[in-house]
């Protein structure tokens, strides 16, 4: 009885690691979308000077809709700066990338043509580095989180053998 | 179309348009512009007369009265350009702001080294009414006498855009004569919100002189109508004249006769594209009389 409890708990560490090691690929979905989005924005505003309002509304993502990033920003006719960053805290990601979300929010629709297109570079180049260092990173992470759990779970049914 | 409250808290950070609300109703419905100063008072036009308020909406002495914060400047001009400021880089390096109901809110600041502005500093957002009715004095006339070229004077802020307004609707909608073929250039995006119904066609966003050019050639109108001819587009109207396309504009001035001490403007009296002139006076109170009897 005590080993199959054993077992189940320590293969329930292992069914969490895996859970969080999926959170991590939730983190480059997160990524991808922004970027998608970004590169959305910018063929809009500089090819037709759409207004934000207009951006966000005909804009579709599955991921950003459903975390509710889109919903935030919809609707709106201006303040899109305090928008940003608050839709912003519903993204699933690394702080680094979350700052320069924040600094690319700090000035949204408050700049020229120019420099706004030019912020979103930034935030583009930002946000495809970011990503390709957790891509390539991703599946020694991966490996590493669930072994960790594994670990935690054989150790936790040891001690409680 | 949108009442002056709706356009108030539209664009108006909520301090400012709380104090601007609860003028005194009189003054509140003859309000024409509402002009915001980084740091300085913050007045009102109503009637010709420059009123300052305090945060409670009195009427009160300059040195009491509110100010706006860099902030709220800054957020005005995020409330006109919707969010979205490089919608506007065109206009705001001209110095001014469309209103999607119609009229602009002037900018003014220091200038940046290219194009725009590196801040703003002052915003006159200017009220236009659509008073539907305001020309009739010149549709009485035209009735009597047959639609001639016609230029409205008057010193700023005394409702030449409305009255213009007022002339494109009733004759593109037929109110009081036939319904015609009015093409309005405008340059500003002023004229055209809110009267868009009837034979009307509209050139928006770009230059009167190329404008009026080209609606000449490629729509014919009727009449066209321009606001703000000034000594630039003298030769564009001249040309556009030759095809015998009746045309109502405004100038700034006091009345013909101070036109006729301007050059360029002098020449435009005097080639008889303009044989009507409507001056206008408070409360849009407009006199229609023959330019020749002013040369």
């Amino acid at each position: 009885m005590r080993i199959a409890s054993a077992a189940v708990l320590a293969l329930l560490s292992y069914l969490f690691g895996t859970m969080l090691a999926d959170c991590e690929n939730q983190k480059i979905k997160a990524i991808d979308s922004l970027v998608d989005l970004l590169s959305y924005m910018r063929r809009r505003i500089y090819g037709e000077r759409m207004p934000l309002c207009r951006v966000f509304a005909e804009y579709r993502n599955e991921y950003l809709e459903g975390v509710g990033f889109l919903s935030v920003l919809r609707g709106q006719r201006s303040g899109f700066q305090r928008l940003w960053n608050s839709a912003i805290g519903l993204i699933n990601a690394d702080e680094e990338i979350l700052r320069e979300l924040y600094i690319f929010g700090d000035a949204l629709g408050t700049l020229e043509l120019e420099e706004q297109i030019k912020r979103i570079d930034i935030c583009l180049e930002a946000l495809r580095q970011a990503r390709d260092e957790a891509a390539k990173a991703m599946p020694q992470k991966k490996k590493s989180i669930k072994t960790v759990c594994l670990l935690i779970g054989l150790l936790t049914a040891i001690i409680l053998l | 179309m949108k009442s002056t409250r709706d356009i108030l808290f539209r664009y108006l950070p909520i301090r400012i348009s709380r104090a601007v609300n609860m003028l005194p109703e009189d003054i509140f419905e003859r309000l024409t512009e509402i002009r915001l100063r980084k740091n300085m008072p913050i007045s009102v036009l109503a009637n010709g007369e420059n009123l300052t308020l305090d945060e409670n909406g009195r009427l009160c002495p300059m040195h009491s009265a509110i100010q706006a914060s860099d902030g709220e400047i800054k957020e005005c001009i995020m409330r006109l350009t919707e969010g979205s400021r490089y919608t506007c880089d065109e206009f705001i390096s001209q110095g001014f702001i469309p209103l999607a109901e119609g009229g602009r809110a002037g900018v003014c600041g220091r200038r940046d080294g290219k194009n725009g502005f590196a801040e703003i500093s002052s915003v006159a957002i200017r009220l236009h009414r659509f008073i539907p009715h305001a020309a009739m004095p010149l549709m009485c006339e035209f009735a009597s006498n047959g639609i001639r070229g016609t230029l409205v004077c008057s010193p700023p802020a005394m409702g030449k855009t409305t009255f213009l307004k007022s002339a494109a609707y009733m004759l593109s909608s037929g109110t009081h004569l036939a319904p015609k073929r009015v093409c309005i250039a405008d340059e500003r995006c002023e004229i055209a919100p809110g009267i868009a119904r009837g034979l009307c066609d509209i050139l928006s966003g770009m230059p009167k002189a190329p404008a009026i050019t080209m609606l000449t050639r490629t729509m014919s109108p009727e009449i066209i109508i321009c606001d703000e001819i000034s000594a630039s587009e003298c030769e564009a109207v001249i040309e556009a004249q030759s095809t015998g396309v009746c045309l109502i504009a405004s100038a700034h001035c006091n009345g013909i006769s101070s036109l006729l001490k301007r050059g360029r403007m002098k020449e435009l009296v005097y080639s008889g594209i303009f044989p009507l002139c409507v001056t206008l006076g408070e409360g849009y109170a407009a006199t229609v009389c023959e330019t020749e009897a002013f040369l």
